[in-house]
């Protein structure tokens, strides 16, 4: 067996993306669509963007490390990807001020998607921003046949983020609120939890049991984890971590999992999706 | 066309780029970006007998210009290097340099080694520098006697020719470069990172957990610099110069200061295709400017102060 000379392999590179719309959706949080036919094409719910943002000291007044944001929503025919955000730090100030026709460099698609169960309810349990990659996978879910369910959670209802673009993906959507001013009043994880008990208690749900999807803050995916494998449910979770390269050779953004070969594992390439089981909660 | 080569004493490297240890990994994830052949070489991140797992996280944080790690020296260990890593940097043309680590003398020379007889190092970097980890690293890094003890060892385990990386935090860096090199160091690696902190307002506390990092990024440049300039007026040896540099001509400071080599570092985490482009822009600036090699250009900037005579203007 002979490999091809190294010069002949196809090699990826970051890529100047156009920006064909941005829109600001209020309450801080901003929907960017980047003219992108090869990601959209390719793109996997789950996977991000490494996006290069001004903002910053350095010589060319670049940030040093690129920040990383889930696929909100990728659009073959359309050629488009688009990115949900919320605007907080330097990267993301930068990144608000875009306007439509500039062009940014980007990384993308990167990390390991969400693995739809064909044969189960999805269940999406989002917090915060943490709504975005289940627009995405909520669009992918439908064309597969699928009715996914998704439970959004937020502190209050101002804060609550993204729901309209779930729903017009095709899920069907409840939400909690700490505070109670909209939807449930407690934890999206007491939700979610409660809704399944129920449905199961009267029966099972209408179709297949679930397979749940989560993410958002770290406590809300740690709870959700504890309920899920006392309930026996599988559960997918996208994590965020201080991450610099995004392709796997700072080790930034490290897991840590069960002990043993591989305890950590990169966030940006064996990741951002995990299965729970192999994440160590505490 | 100038001449790319450039010799580090018994080191003979295709180009001056390599890929700084630490920051590409071995080569898989850059390689999607780079063709690896087309460098100097890549060295390879620090790795010790048994596999580390590193430290917890966060073990990054952005400063201006700069980053500090703590990521703790994880690495899958000597024999999955062996057996999984290297045989693959061979299949891609790469030269390959080892970073070695260990927690005591007889660990970094078991490193040393066990690949004194594996095909395809060509060369070692000792490091004594990490400021990252407890044991091993830094505490040989700042006694100069602990530091002979360990490039002595080393030395007499694997002949390969042998780069000792220092770390700028020591109390006294010329005392332990001085040290190495008469424990038989055939160059030095100039530098590893400065030891550094963030805090995290919102949280009260240090961002890392480990509290202190290591600064690497644009923001040390010119204090690696400084470095170089010494290490080659003092002691005329092989240098691989690195510490924030982006561009080409951030390498062209490092030869001009006394560099044989440069490593690209913390750059490849936003460009991953930096190290290529430096080769290339070099490449431009040695046609440019008339230089037939680039030994012509390792140190000529110290001619200028010497005042042995005058730097070559325009030339092209």
């Amino acid at each position: 067996m002979s490999l091809p000379p190294p010069a002949a392999r196809p090699r990826r590179a970051p890529l100047a993306l156009r920006v064909a719309a941005h829109e600001d959706l209020g309450g801080g949080l901003r929907w960017l669509t980047l003219a992108a036919p090869d990601v959209a094409a390719a793109a996997e719910p789950g996977q991000f963007a490494h996006v290069r943002c001004g903002g910053g000291l350095g010589p060319d007044g670049a940030l040093g490390t690129r920040r990383a944001y889930s696929l909100a929503d990728a659009d073959p025919d359309r050629g488009t990807v688009s990115l949900l955000y919320r605007v907080w730090g330097r990267g993301s100030v930068w990144l608000s001020q875009r306007r439509p026709g500039e062009v940014l460099d980007v990384l993308a698609p990167l990390g390991t998607p969400f693995r739809l169960d064909p044969h189960r309810t999805p269940v999406f349990v989002a917090g915060g921003t943490g709504v975005a990659p289940f627009i995405f996978l909520a669009r992918r879910a439908r064309q597969k046949g699928l009715r996914p369910l998704a439970f959004v959670g937020a502190r209050t209802a101002a804060e609550l983020a993204g729901g309209e673009f779930l729903a017009a993906a095709g899920a069907e959507v409840a939400v909690a609120t700490d505070d109670g001013t909209a939807g449930f009043a407690g934890t999206v994880v007491d939700l979610v939890v409660r809704a399944l008990e129920e449905t199961a208690a009267a029966g099972g749900l209408a179709g297949p049991s679930p397979a749940l999807y989560a993410c958002g803050p770290h406590a809300m995916m740690a709870a959700l984890a504890a309920a899920c494998a006392a309930h026996g449910w599988p559960l997918q979770v996208s994590l965020e971590t201080p991450m610099a390269c995004g392709i796997g050779i700072c080790l930034s953004c490290t897991v840590p999992g069960p002990r043993g070969p591989g305890f950590y594992r990169r966030c940006c390439v064996e990741g951002p999706v995990f299965d729970a089981r192999e994440v160590a909660w505490e | 066309m100038s001449d790319l080569t450039t010799r580090l004493g018994p080191l003979t490297l295709r180009n001056p780029v390599l890929l700084a240890s630490g920051t590409a990994g071995f080569g898989r994830e850059l390689a999607e970006y780079l063709d690896l052949a087309g460098l100097g070489g890549i060295i390879v991140k620090g790795t010790s007998p048994s596999p580390w797992y590193g430290n917890p996280g966060p073990r990054t944080v952005e400063t201006p210009s700069g980053l500090i790690n703590s990521i703790g020296l994880e690495n899958p260990g000597l024999r999955h290097f062996l057996e999984e890593d290297l045989p693959w940097l061979r299949t891609q043309g790469a030269t390959v340099i080892v970073n070695v680590v260990g927690r005591t003398v007889e660990e970094y020379a078991a490193v040393a080694e066990g690949l004194a007889g594996a095909d395809g190092v060509a060369a070692l970097e000792l490091n004594i520098s990490c400021p990252n980890v407890k044991a091993g690293g830094i505490q040989f890094g700042h006694d100069p006697r602990l530091a002979a003890e360990v490039t002595r060892a080393v030395k007499a385990a694997c002949g390969r020719p042998l780069f000792v990386k220092l770390s700028p935090n020591a109390p006294d860096v010329p005392a332990v470069a001085e040290a190495v090199l008469e424990a038989g160091a055939d160059g030095l690696s100039l530098i590893n990172t400065y030891l550094a902190l963030a805090i995290d307002v919102a949280r009260l506390r240090p961002v890392l957990p480990s509290v202190f990092g290591g600064l690497s990024g644009p923001a040390i440049k010119p204090l690696a610099l400084r470095w170089v300039w010494e290490a080659h007026a003092r002691f005329r040896v092989p240098i691989i110069g690195m510490g924030g540099i982006r561009e080409w001509s951030d390498a062209a400071e490092f030869l001009l200061a006394g560099a044989q080599a440069v490593a690209v570092g913390t750059a490849s985490f936003t460009e991953p295709r930096t190290a290529a482009f430096v080769v290339e822009g070099l490449r431009k600036w040695l046609d440019e400017r008339g230089f037939a090699t680039v030994g012509e250009v390792v140190g000529l900037a110290h001619r200028a102060i010497d005042g042995e005579e005058a730097v070559p203007l325009g030339q092209s």
